[in-house]
């Protein structure tokens, strides 16, 4: 395989190189268009802001204050409060956007290669232009993993040289060995098998060791009850699905039958127990299973999940199917709708709102928060709940 | 050497190089040789910074993907609206049906997949290197190494012989 993909390569080095004069040519017009862009901006800044005042719904003007900046975006259902934000950030690339669990932002700004800006801000409340500077991070190191939690963040940085730092928003306390997990948790996986705990009401940072396993551990999931589900898949041989309830020590396998395993986005949780998305080997989602004593057994396809089965694809890795904190779920789909189900049954959907391409999606029980693949603007939808809308 | 002068020299050293590893990256050697241009083209109007870089062509490799990445995005948008128009790639003569079978396996795998195969086989990084590069966990790396050999040997009919963990370079 891989003295093919060498082949393949090396015979597309043989092609012919062009002129280094069309790569100038192309880039004095990147230049043109800029310069006429920014003169377009601005006519369309002032027009769609007119445009956007007529347009919103009427609950809409309690959302402050509310930028839409790009093309109009299709109605949204009445009960959901749609707005976007201009993210108050301006300047450099965007390396990483990332929308935490459970409604914050973090953000990380490439203002030049030998520097590194850090922002983050919390978006629980909505109000744009919140973000602000955390740190800055020299020496070139990127987000090597970050988690979300009610008063801040946690960023895990890895450097190319192999040092790592992290910052946060809270205290940070030394790792300390427990014997379980502690509800009202938040974790996150180490590159070394174990992973973090970080039990928010008490600001302490847990660690715990996992079996070192093949196939290797692909999700995690801890539940309110305290107990840990792992994930574990090559893509090769069946998926297996784990439970422990004290912490590491002893675990329950609960493999999948082959024929359900191909690919895996990530695990859920509902209504008591484990779901997994499922999708085929061309990325696109066949069912969701979900562990019915020691049965796996699909969620019912009669309803709107019949109609987005085969329409949700993993696309470049990007998260389109999410659980939410009270056992919802929502889902992106190739439309770039975004859908959400009630946590007591998956079964039931209703389209939250059709957006323009989403790069990360979180939510919880009343806020769901998306930002833009334009790496600038968040969408947020507020004001409903998802029983409501279930 | 003025900062033009300079992309010139990484353009004339690392040009063909980029272009194979952004051939497997998207299936397409039109593709590759167009990301790899608007790379090179980006990095003309951003001279000062991009001569200040630690590995330039590391930096036009993560351009060149960051581009193919969003058209790759924008075309799949477009074959959603038209589905007939999708799927009619055309290829060279010479093209053998070995090749066009290995270009076609490439285009199914998902873009994070061959980006990592492409980042651990042709640009010879290491999981840890990959991960910093895109932002991502080591396992995430990992698992799209592994996931895409599988999936690539499924597609071309082949024994999957090279999957174990152990041969993925932590680093």
């Amino acid at each position: 395989m891989a003295d093919r993909l060498t082949e393949l390569a090396h015979d597309a080095e043989e092609a012919a190189v062009p002129d280094f004069d069309a790569v100038v040519t192309r880039a004095r017009a990147h230049r043109r268009r800029q310069r006429a862009g920014i003169a377009l901006a601005a006519v369309v800044v002032v027009v769609g802001g007119g445009l956007a005042a007529a347009t919103l719904p009427r609950h809409a003007e309690s959302v402050p204050p509310v930028t839409n900046h790009q093309s109009p975006m299709p109605p949204s259902p009445a009960q959901t409060r749609e707005g976007r934000i201009r993210l108050a950030l301006d300047k450099g690339t965007t390396r990483l956007v990332v929308a935490t669990d459970p409604g914050h932002v973090l953000i990380v700004r490439e203002y030049c290669p030998r520097s590194h800006h850090c922002w983050w801000g919390s978006e629980i409340t909505g109000v744009p232009g919140s973000l602000r500077p955390a740190s800055q991070v020299r020496q070139g190191p990127v987000s090597a993993g970050s988690t979300g939690f009610l008063d801040g963040f946690h960023a895990r940085f890895l450097g190319l040289d192999g040092t790592s730092r992290a910052i946060d928003a809270g205290p940070r306390i030394p790792l300390a060995k427990v014997g379980r997990p502690s509800p009202d948790a938040v974790f996150e996986m180490a590159d070394d098998g174990g992973f973090t705990v970080y039990e928010p009401e008490h600001h302490r940072w847990w660690s715990y060791g996992l079996p070192v396993t093949a196939p290797p551990i692909q999700h995690l999931l801890l539940t309110d009850a305290g107990t840990i589900w792992t994930e574990q898949d090559d893509g090769m041989r069946p998926a297996v699905i784990s439970s422990s309830d004290d912490g590491g020590r002893t675990w329950t396998h609960h493999p999948l039958p082959r024929e359900k395993s191909t690919q895996f986005g990530t695990l859920l949780w509902h209504a008591g127990t484990v779901g997994v998305p499922v999708y085929g080997r061309d990325g696109v989602l066949r069912s969701i299973q979900v562990l019915d004593g020691d049965r796996w057994t699909g969620v019912r396809p009669d309803g709107p999940l019949a109609g987005l089965t085969g329409k949700l694809s993993l696309v470049e890795g990007e998260p389109n199917i999410a659980g939410l904190t009270d056992g919802g779920l929502f889902v992106r789909d190739n439309d770039f709708r975004v859908w959400q189900a009630a946590p007591d049954s998956w079964t039931r959907w209703s389209v939250v709102s059709r957006t323009a391409p989403i790069l990360a999606l979180t939510g919880s029980r009343d806020v769901l928060l998306g930002v833009g693949d334009d790496h600038h603007t968040a969408f947020r939808w507020t004001g409903v709940s998802w029983r409501e809308l279930g | 050497m003025d900062d033009g002068e300079f992309v010139r020299t990484i353009y004339d050293a690392s040009y063909r190089r980029l272009v194979g590893q952004l051939v497997v990256a998207t299936g397409s050697l039109a593709e590759a040789e167009d990301a790899v241009q608007e790379a090179f083209a980006r990095a003309l109007n951003h001279a000062r910074t991009f001569r200040n870089t630690d590995n330039p062509e590391a930096w036009l490799r993560v351009v060149a993907m960051n581009v193919a990445r969003s058209r790759w995005s924008r075309v799949k948008r477009w074959t959603g609206l038209m589905p007939r128009l999708a799927g009619t790639t055309s290829y060279d003569d010479d093209s053998t049906p070995d090749r066009i079978a290995l270009l076609e396996a490439l285009k199914r795998l998902p873009a994070a997949q061959r980006e990592a195969i492409v980042l651990h086989h042709l640009a010879d990084l290491q999981v840890r290197e990959i991960a910093a590069q895109l932002g991502v966990p080591s396992g995430t790396v990992k698992a799209r190494l592994s996931r895409g050999r599988a999936a690539l040997a499924a597609l071309l009919g082949e024994e999957h012989s090279d999957i174990s963990s152990q041969e993925v370079h932590d680093g």
